[in-house]
């Protein structure tokens, strides 16, 4: 370690008694002082902070200003952090007491940090930060808070009055249930890469409230962060079946594979029915077996217009079709299967199905089904399954050669996949073009996916292929989208609600906004998820109306320039005033300030811009507005004065390290 | 040492001065420099504008013809003035669409598209095009689904590309340039929304930017939302409208004889004007004729404005002619390479005349120099601020050119101070350093007069906050290169850093950690008067914080004596890092994905030469101390 005995700038090291010089010989309590408001312990602080701020920002950049927000800069961790330099500030004060005057500035800037530090403790996580919403012409009063808020509302069998409804709201932070890695987990993730899950389902579910008096507990079992924002469906005990259909095209020249459309099918009364540009999907469901094996295994050739196969209770009837010698009829016992009429290339025309010789061939039959004094008719398509008839009537599918060897020669554009769920949970899949006829056949069990192409193959210009998803039984749920964690996917927030109650548990899940009702014996139980939201008339006794929009712009450019919102500010008792809310001009009203943020074009209610603004504004109040005022200028004016009162002596250094 | 870095940046300086020899594609004629135009929400010459235009479409002004050399390669062979191409871009559209002027400096796309170099003609894009639109087609979906989903580089690029085949088309058929507000005030207005809506339904070639916005405003329900409504969209007529191919709609509308008399002025001006441009007339008094018609439109369009109440901060007007010919005089000039060059003649002379016997003119002249640099800088900020109208702090390059301004004049009031001619040394030569770099980043990076974003137009906070955090970079610039200067003189010497130094380094150290702490408190008022919190964890606001904290640590440790004279020149050097990281590393290399300012390929290598810099810097540093550890 080098001595240098050389003259040391100011402020010299001979004015200044370290904190552990003071210590010496003091009790162990000031010694402890001392070390905490060391040079040394300030020092390891600063960097401590300062690498901790650098990587939250990166925290930030990977996942999103709010999930930082929760998981670092609101942690308890974080905040330790600062009541550590808090402490270090009071300690290094403090142990130089009684102060001199060239400490005075030493004082007045440190003075100022803690003032600064207490302006965001005394904040705090009550200060108020969101969002308020306001399209034209409209009174509004609720702020959208950075929160969640799940909701239980208990009504009794009979209650006509409020008074028997039992209800609990809590505020909740889900970005930890959502599966955002903690602070310590992101550091590790350059080491040991963190793939945050679409869904993630928790392993102990999360406490969300409780009504003891009514027996019933929810909690949070799985959160999904990055869903569709139209409902999709998930797995349940219970349910309806549901298949999801991805169609994906590929054309010759293409670098890209396309995507294109795609949803969920479910078979209920309608049936399911997708058509994107050349391809048909079409799922259905059957009860007997026995369809299902003819399904499986279509027949090997066929008349030239087709066979229709009815199965009625448990045994198989074929009635090959004569379109020239209409109307043909089936004889069951009782019940008479009549096929009316056959349209080989069916067009909607005037809300009725006709021939259309321009249209591409896939051919109908009209049915009519007669029993006793019970009848009904419906049409049904090749390929496809007669969708379930309310009822106890027969199923029925058509098979047509078009669909099991094809038109030849290349004919035509386009195919089908045939998808029939059964009620062993086995999903049945077969496809076919228009050109070639049948294509794959495959059966997929229950929860399984399959893919293959149904349009293309060797020669052929175009390709389409099908992916899917079988869900036997299923609910309404969220529909993870295809996410990539490094592209900083961001979407719908769902979660799922475990009500817990006496007799077992309900589960569902909610997206964010949206509500289910569950009856549990004679009581009916309201779980709601939403944006945790803070009424304006309430909490400052004022709502806002926005008059008018006003956006600036630069000459010629269709850039914003400046914006502003001319409001309304409607007193709760009564009084109303005018005021203008612009970038840079904040309104302060009711203890809260409303500033200028963003706007969007509103919507109509025909899904149609109107072509007015929605002016967004912040909502915010800060009661520790001043303690952070106060303190910058403390900080700063105890710089001034530590320059001013700076020891003008130069006198010989310590022992340096560098 | 010195005279190495000294003879490294003379080096540079003659490459930088040394000008390619031009010749014109089609002379514009004298005087057109001057003609105002809209671009980019702003007014201002021809000449700045037709520069942008090329910039953004080539990639490279001047620019001109490209030529194929000896391996098929694509090079620029014939360069010549902005304007004089933008004219014969206009002249001969058709042409120009089969010679390569589209600037792809993407090296896998010109793979891909079998481009022999970094330009393509537009006709040779259609490949491009149909990759652009599945690209867009993707991104569409993507979106329908509810997904946002920032872009990969290639994606980017492409996009990019698409925006560049766009703004070739435009500049080729002189749809960038606006020349004239189409309905400045009630009259004209009513005029527009009586007459135009048949015209503009019947319309079905190519959409012009002015027609597509008077038809969202016709759309309106009520006569009072459609006037409100073209009022604020403000439609100008292109330079195509006016002078190139006039617009059949608007001649229709002149041809009846109801249009406003200055409306059949401007055209028959606009006309004449291009005649002569293209030779056939007297150029000065068609361009005075123009721009007087101009300067009338544009009175009209100011005044209604102003009835309006919009007229003043928010929305600048129409520029007079002086300040057409202050942005003209001051894009000629290029004041900032005449102060780079100033301040590294300065440093030169000073350093030349440092040692002791060298006769004091020597010195004098030197601090002449620097304080010509001092003031060829300020009138070219002083210009910029009166072009402008605000703070003109705003990007990467004028924060550049500032913090050369103010490092300039720290190091002179330290030299005073002091009486340490090294300090101006270092002083000059870091403010050469940071204007030559300003001068050769992209012009991306800020250097063409553009908009601001809406809550930066507050002339207080720009002034107060911007201005005190950028200047606070100066000390540190200062601090940086007068620690490099004295860790290797005593590293030379065979000893620590001489105390003297030191504490000139200090109190850079102490100057810029209280502009910053000030600047950083003082941005937190701003943030809380706009947006309503004192402190949000914004990446820029933690690296702002960073700084004050990163030399706030040398600061505490001197007092118990575990930074010395050496800790502290090391310190100031390798505290830059955390400058530099809130300086540039917050906006272009944290920024990526959906807050990404610019990317591209020059982009990363932008970053490598930095991120390599940085690293050289810091692994000297650490060999200097370590060096000087063992002499010792």
């Amino acid at each position: 370690m080098p001595h240098t005995a050389c003259a040391m700038p100011d402020p010299g090291p001979a004015a200044f008694r370290s904190s552990l010089d003071r210590a010496r010989g003091r009790g162990p309590l000031f010694r402890l002082l001392a070390a905490i408001g060391s040079a040394p312990m300030a020092a390891a602080l600063l960097v401590l902070v300062s690498l901790v701020a650098w990587t939250a920002t990166y925290y930030e950049a990977a996942y999103g200003r709010e999930a930082a927000a929760a998981l670092v800069y609101q942690s308890r961790w974080f905040s330790a952090l600062f009541i550590g330099l808090a402490l270090a500030v009071v300690c290094a004060v403090a142990v130089r007491w009684p102060w001199k005057r060239h400490q005075y500035g030493f004082v007045v800037v440190h003075a100022g940090l803690l003032t600064l530090i207490l302006g965001f403790a005394f904040a705090g996580r009550d200060r108020l930060d969101g969002l308020l919403q306001a399209p034209p012409g409209r009174v509004v009063d609720q702020i959208e808070l950075p929160a969640d808020y799940v909701a239980l509302v208990v009504q009794p069998a009979g209650a006509a009055s409020a008074a028997a409804t039992q209800a609990r709201a809590v505020h909740v932070q889900t970005y930890d249930l959502a599966g955002y890695p903690s602070f310590a987990r992101f550091l590790l993730s350059p080491f040991w890469p963190y793939q945050r899950p679409g869904i993630n389902h928790l392993a102990q579910p999360a406490h969300l409230l409780s009504l003891p008096e009514a027996g019933l507990t929810l909690v949070a079992t799985a959160v999904a962060d990055t869903a569709a924002p139209q409902p999709g469906r998930a797995a349940a005990e219970a349910g309806d079946p549901a298949v999801q259909v991805a169609l994906r095209m590929r054309t010759p020249g293409q670098a890209v594979e396309q995507r294109l459309a795609g949803g969920w099918l479910t078979a209920d009364a309608d049936g399911g029915q997708l058509f994107v540009g050349p391809l048909a999907t079409t799922f259905a469901c059957a009860r007997d077996p026995v369809l299902i094996q003819a399904f499986a295994h279509p027949p090997a050739s066929l008349p030239a217009d087709g066979r229709l196969r009815v199965v009625w209770r448990g045994i198989l009837h074929d009635l090959d079709i004569d379109a020239a010698h209409l109307p043909q009829h089936l004889v069951i016992g009782s019940l008479t299967v009549s096929v009316e009429e056959r349209i080989l290339r069916p067009r909607q025309r005037d809300g009725r199905l006709a021939d259309d010789p321009a249209a591409e061939a896939n051919p109908v039959l009209r049915l009519r089904l007669h029993e006793g004094d019970r009848d009904t008719a419906a049409w049904v398509a090749a390929g496809a399954l007669l969708p379930p008839l309310p009822g106890d009537w027969p199923e029925l599918l058509y098979e047509h050669p078009l669909w099991l060897a094809g038109a030849g020669s290349g004919q035509g554009q386009g195919g089908i996949a045939m998808l029939l769920g059964g009620p062993d949970g086995v999903l049945q899949v077969r496809t076919a073009t228009r050109s070639r006829g049948a294509g794959t056949a495959a059966a997929v069990a229950a929860g399984g996916a399959w893919s293959g192409d149904v349009v293309g193959g060797e020669g052929s210009p175009m390709r389409i292929s099908i992916d899917l998803r079988w869900l036997p039984r299923s609910q309404t749920g969220p529909d993870p989208l295809d996410v990539d964690p490094a592209r900083k996917d961001r979407s719908e927030r769902w979660m799922e609600l475990a009500l817990r109650h006496p007799a077992g548990e309900e589960r569902r899940w909610l997206p964010r906004g949206g509500r289910a009702a569950i009856q549990l014996g004679d009581r009916r139980v309201v779980v709601h998820y939403d944006r945790a939201r803070l009424d304006l008339r309430q909490s400052h006794g004022f709502a806002i109306r926005l008059e008018h929009f006003d956006e600036g712009r630069d000459p010629g450019g269709m850039r914003s320039a400046s914006y502003a919102s001319d409001v309304s500010i409607l007193h709760a008792d009564g009084g109303a005033e005018r005021a203008r809310i612009s970038m840079n001009q904040p309104l302060h009203v009711g203890g809260a300030t409303l500033y200028q943020t963003a706007f969007s074009p509103e919507i109509g209610d025909d899904g149609m811009p109107t072509g007015r603004q929605v002016s967004v504004f912040t909502v915010a109040e800060d009661r520790g507005r001043w303690l952070k005022y106060t303190g910058s200028a403390l900080i700063v004016l105890g710089m001034l004065l530590l320059w001013w009162w700076r020891p003008r002596r130069t006198v010989p250094a310590p022992e340096t390290v560098l | 040492m010195i005279r190495t870095i000294l003879a490294a940046f003379a080096c540079l300086a003659g490459l930088a001065a040394a000008e390619s020899s031009t010749t014109a594609i089609l002379s514009a004629p004298i005087g057109i420099a001057a003609l105002p135009v809209l671009h980019e929400g702003r007014v201002k010459p021809f000449a700045v504008a037709a520069e942008e235009i090329v910039l953004v479409v080539a990639g490279k002004t001047p620019f001109g013809l490209v030529a194929a050399g000896a391996g098929g390669e694509r090079r620029l062979a014939v360069r010549v003035p902005a304007a004089d191409l933008l004219v014969d871009w206009w002249r001969d559209p058709a042409a120009w669409r089969n010679r390569p002027l589209v600037h792809v400096p993407w090296l896998a796309l010109q793979g891909e598209l079998a481009i022999p170099g970094q330009w393509a003609a537009p006709d040779e894009l259609g490949a491009a095009q149909t990759r652009i639109d599945a690209v867009l087609a993707e991104r569409r979906q993507a979106e329908a689904t509810g997904l946002r989903r920032a872009a990969g580089r290639d994606e980017q690029a492409l996009v990019e590309l698409a925006r560049r085949i766009g703004a070739t088309a435009e500049a080729l058929a002189g749809r960038s340039l606006l020349l004239a507000p189409l309905a400045p005030d009630a009259a004209a207005r009513a005029w527009v929304l009586e007459t135009l809506p048949p015209l503009l339904e019947r319309e079905s070639h190519a959409e012009r930017p002015w027609r597509a916005q008077v038809r969202e405003a016709v759309r309106r329900p009520t006569a009072n939302d459609q006037d409100a409504a073209l009022a604020r969209n403000d439609p100008w007529l292109t330079a195509e409208d006016l002078c190139l191919r006039p617009d059949p709609v608007l001649a229709a509308l002149v041809a009846t004889g109801q249009a406003p008399a200055d409306l059949i002025e401007l055209l028959t001006a606009a006309n004449a004007w291009w005649r002569a441009v293209l030779g056939d007339g007297d150029y000065p008094a068609a361009h005075a004729r123009l721009d007087a018609a101009l300067r009338a439109r544009a009175a009209r369009r100011d005044g209604e404005l102003r009835a309006r109440g919009v007229g003043s901060e928010q929305v600048a007007g129409y520029p007079g002619p002086s300040l057409i010919a202050l942005e003209l005089a001051y894009h000629r000039a290029r004041p900032f390479t005449w102060a780079w060059l100033a301040f590294l003649a300065g440093a030169l002379v000073v350093a030349g005349g440092a040692r002791d016997g060298s006769p004091a003119w020597r010195r004098r002249l030197g601090a002449g120099l620097i304080v010509l640099a001092l003031g060829i800088t300020t009138a070219g900020l002083g210009a910029r601020i009166a072009i402008t109208g605000l703070g003109a702090v705003s990007t990467l390059y004028e924060t550049l050119i500032y913090v050369a301004l103010v490092t300039g004049i720290l190091a002179l009031v330290l030299w005073r101070t002091l009486h340490r001619p090294g300090l101006a040394v270092a002083g000059a030569l870091a403010a050469a350093l940071c204007a030559m770099v300003g001068e050769a980043i992209p012009p991306e990076y800020g250097a063409s007069i553009g908009q601001l974003q809406p809550v930066l137009r507050s002339r207080f906070w720009l002034w107060l906050h911007v201005k005190v955090v950028v200047a606070a970079y100066a000390p540190f610039v200062l601090a940086w290169a007068l620690g490099n200067l004295a860790l290797w003189r005593a590293g030379h010497a065979g000893r620590p850093v001489a105390n003297d130094e030191a504490r000139a380094i200090y109190r850079c150290l102490q100057i810029g950690t209280v502009l910053m702490a000030a600047g950083t408190l003082l941005g937190g008022v701003w943030a809380d008067q706009a947006w309503g919190r004192f402190w949000g964890w914004d990446p820029k606001e933690v690296g702002a914080l960073i700084v004050v904290l990163v030399y706030l640590v040398p600061l505490h440790l001197r007092y118990v004596g575990w930074v010395g004279a050496t800790g502290t020149a090391a310190w100031a050097v390798l505290g830059f890092i955390a400058v530099l990281w809130s300086w540039y590393g917050v906006n272009f290399i944290q920024a990526t994905g959906l807050h990404a300012y610019a990317f591209g390929s020059s982009n990363r290598l932008d970053q490598a030469l930095v991120g390599g810099a940085v690293l050289a810097q810091a692994l000297l540093t650490t060999w200097q101390l370590v060096h000087l550890r063992s002499r010792s």
